[in-house]
């Protein structure tokens, strides 16, 4: 059990606007024990991304513990937050956030930069990093100059570039058409296989969920596992949050 | 190295927020530059015309001044001053010749012996000092003039009344018989003697003369006096003598202070330091040589005395100028003045009290009159008296203003940057930038863009002073010159080829130092800016990334 990537106890999130309280993530209990690719579906508003900010140390829980390599990241220091988001956990935005004014190559070193090291080794592996994302011919593009699916494809080369242990990914292909978003979720996947790294998506997409190792179902701030056995999330307690999108397996 | 790259990127790539930037800062640093020049041009403009001795390195000048009513021998100095005028017509040549003959006038500034200058020097302490001999030279030019006059004298009758002796018995007997000669009566008939005949006519009166003793007859005769002619010198001659005049200083060319400093030579040089070839060098005021067509290497004769022109000075207003300096032993020999002086140039010891040297002299030398910045000062009028501190004050109160706005443009500039890239630098944070790299980023682009401000509008500001240069109006300085006064020292009646008003062009050169200091307010702006900019940075969160723009 000390092998555990992820350990969530009792994680809670409440927004606070003006005078309404938002309960986003209501007493998340969550163990992830190895690499893999893990999706968490839900309805929209159900507090995926809240979770999910919290998990990457985006955002802090109100209450509750999250167990990451021995630290608890609702109290961890900012500082070695930072460290830990810069080395253990490579973040995949819907809306790619690449810098603009850098090219494809640049936007990958912008997250090697703040680690240090030499350059010409960071170059080889950035553009190692692209090669593998198939964007070798692009790297001096500006995002501009990108498609979605490519700059998506840059910003998970900057994720990958610390060789974080976590890939994190809201809604990655969110913003894409449906056969870029397939060739981001096998990208992801093959990644996940090829380099032992636990990769957690949140996704709406069904193509998505197809290829997971591991299915989570948001509800109303709540989580709840999706067994294997049955494709359908309403078989585990509470309405399929697919629902609305169709049945894969039908 | 990447975060050099990423500045350059983000100033390069977001090019119109950062020419905005970039034009705000650069056009306030030019304006910092040309605007304070320009007040410290106008003020350095009048300091040098409110301090002209210190343009000439002096602290005092000693003068003599011709004060009929001063008992210490002024008039018998004047006297002896004029007999240095006195000229003998008949050596100018022959009347009909031509000639040029230049008289050397010591004005009323009376001469003193140069080691009268020295003793003085002594007394007010001075750590440098030198004499210089200011004279008017007249030249004449012209045909000599027949100088005579002739008088006829001479042609009067003179009446002499004198007792003449007595005749004696002799005398009167010789004169008788004479006269009985003549059958005239005797003058006294011996007694007893007959009656002379009658019938006969009487001796008219010069035939009786005739008879009387020589004595008699020399002393009825009309005395006439000699005829002569007299020739006189006429004062003054009457001639077709053309007459100009021109100012000239003889100065100590090896001692400084004196009324012609290195700095004032505008063209060619200073007097040889030689003393034998300073004696045969001249070197005129730029109006007289331009008025006169003389070039370096013109010569200028006095009396058959020439000297080459080797330089060309600009005049200082209120110290006096001359049309033509000579050193002052050359000048000595050609007014007949060997060994004197009449101005005394002083340089105090540094700090040293003028009131109590002014005090020393006229105390110790009556009738010497001490002359300082401030008397020059207090008679300067015209538009630089009053435009310098004032423009100085108005000129750093406007860039002042200037550097606040820029300070506020800038930093909304900064502000409104670092807000619009809020999601971008969360989303630096979040993929695991420090707080601290992220500020040091930003501040480095506030630092970069000042300092390229700051070089461009150097630059902006070097052109614009150039152009301002050309285009102000000139200050003008009148130096007055009381009646009273026409001894004193300035620009007075020695000078008459100087004007007493002069336009001033302001120097709108701005100094390494203002450089400098403006390039140092465009990086405080930018520091300022970059600071504000700084504190909207360190708020940003990593999950900024990843929210909507509020
Ligand atoms: N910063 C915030 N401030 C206030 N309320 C928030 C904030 N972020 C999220 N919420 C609220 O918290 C709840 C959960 O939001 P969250 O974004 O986690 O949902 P989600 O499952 O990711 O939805 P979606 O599928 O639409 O992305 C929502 O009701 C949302 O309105
Ligand atoms: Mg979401």
């Amino acid at each position: 059990m000390s092998e555990m990537v992820y350990e969530l106890s009792a994680v809670s999130r409440t927004y606070r606007t003006g005078s309404a309280l938002i309960e986003a993530v209501k007493s998340v209990d969550l163990a992830i024990d190895g690499p893999g690719l893990v999706v968490i579906q839900g309805r929209s508003g159900s507090g995926k991304s809240t979770l999910l900010q919290m998990m990457g140390g985006l955002d802090r829980p109100d209450s509750g513990e999250i167990r990451f390599q021995g630290n608890d990241l609702a109290r961890l220091r900012e500082g070695k937050l930072t460290q830990l988001r810069r080395l253990a956990f490579g973040f995949v935005f819907q809306a790619f956030n690449l810098i603009p004014t850098l090219s494809a190559a640049e936007n990958v070193e912008a997250a090697a930069a703040p680690t240090g090291g030499g350059s010409s080794e960071r170059r080889r592996l950035i553009a190692r990093l692209l090669d593998e994302v198939g964007l070798t011919s692009r790297a001096r593009h500006l995002p501009s100059r990108l498609s979605g699916g490519e700059q998506q494809r840059v910003a998970i080369a900057r994720a990958l570039v610390n060789n974080p242990s976590v890939l994190l990914a809201d809604e990655p292909t969110g913003n894409l058409d449906s056969r870029t978003s397939a060739e981001i979720i096998s990208l992801l996947s093959r990644l996940s296989a090829e380099r032992d790294l636990t990769v957690v998506v949140v996704t709406h997409d069904p193509a998505v969920a197809a290829q997971a190792t591991r299915r989570l179902a948001m509800e109303d701030g709540h989580l709840a596992e999706i067994p294997f056995t049955s494709p359908l999330a309403g078989e585990v307690g509470f309405p399929s949050p697919l629902a609305g999108e169709g049945d894969p397996a039908a | 190295m990447f975060f050099i790259a990423y500045l350059v990127h983000e100033l390069s790539r977001r090019r119109a927020r950062t020419l905005t930037a970039l034009a705000c800062i650069a056009i306030a640093t030019g304006l910092v530059i040309s605007v304070t020049a320009i007040g410290d041009g106008v003020n350095a403009t009048q300091s040098k015309v409110l301090t002209p001795l210190s343009a000439i390195g002096a602290d005092l000048i000693v003068t003599r001044e011709a004060d009929p009513n001063n008992p210490h021998g002024s008039t018998e100095v004047l006297q002896q001053n004029a007999e240095a005028v006195k000229t003998d017509l008949a050596q100018l040549g022959k009347p009909g010749d031509h000639f040029t003959r230049d008289f050397f006038l010591p004005g009323t500034q009376l001469t003193m012996p140069t080691a009268t200058a020295q003793q003085i020097a002594g007394e007010a302490g001075a750590t440098a000092s030198s004499a210089a001999l200011a004279m008017t030279i007249t030249h004449q030019e012209g045909t000599v003039p027949k100088i005579v006059a002739t008088f006829q004298t001479g042609g009067q009758t003179i009446n002499i009344d004198q007792a003449i002796a007595p005749m004696t018995q002799a005398e009167i007997n010789a004169t008788n018989a004479c006269i009985a000669a003549l059958n005239g009566s005797p003058l006294a008939p011996p007694p007893g003697s007959p009656p002379g005949k009658t019938g006969t006519a009487p001796p008219t009166p010069d035939q009786i003369n005739t008879c009387l003793p020589e004595r008699f007859r020399r002393f009825r005769a009309t005395i006439v006096t000699p005829q002569q002619t007299i020739t006189q010198v006429l004062n003054p001659p009457q001639t077709d003598i053309k007459s100009n005049s021109l100012s000239v200083l003889g100065i100590d060319t090896v001692n400084t202070p004196g009324p012609l400093s290195v700095a004032q030579i505008s063209s060619g040089r200073f007097f040889s330091a030689d003393p034998g070839a300073a004696a045969k060098e001249a070197v005129l005021s730029e109006a007289y040589a331009t008025h006169h067509q003389l070039t370096l290497g013109s010569s200028v004769a006095y009396n058959g005395q020439s000297f080459s022109v080797v330089g060309t000075a600009r005049s200082v207003i209120g110290v006096q100028s001359a049309d033509v300096f000579l050193s002052l032993p050359a000048l000595q020999k050609l007014a007949s003045q060997d060994g004197n002086a009449n101005v005394i140039f002083i340089r105090l010891r540094q700090g040293s009290d003028l009131d109590a040297a002014i005090h020393r002299i006229e105390a110790a030398y009556p009738g010497f009159r001490v002359t300082s910045n401030r008397d020059l000062a207090n008679r300067i009028s015209g538009s630089v008296a009053q435009a310098g501190s004032l423009a100085q004050k108005g000129s750093r109160l406007l860039a002042l203003i200037v550097f606040v706005v820029t300070v506020l443009f800038v930093s909304i500039l900064s502000w409104a940057g670092v807000h619009s890239r809020t999601r971008e630098l969360g989303t630096l944070r979040a993929i695991g930038w420090s707080r601290l790299l992220l500020v040091r980023q930003v501040l480095s682009e506030s630092l970069a863009l000042s300092l390229l401000g700051a070089v461009f509008g150097s630059a902006l500001g070097l052109v614009a002073a150039r152009a301002l240069q050309a285009w102000l109006p000139p200050l003008t300085a009148s130096l007055a010159t009381a009646s009273t006064d026409s001894g004193q020292f300035g620009l007075g009646n020695l000078a008459p080829a100087i004007g007493s008003t002069a336009t001033l062009r302001i120097e709108v050169i701005p100094n390494t130092d203002l450089v400098l200091a403006a390039m140092a307010l465009a990086i405080a702006a930018g520091v300022i800016a970059g600071v504000i900019g700084t504190l909207l940075t360190a708020r940003v969160q990593p999950i900024q990334a990843v929210q909507r723009l509020t």
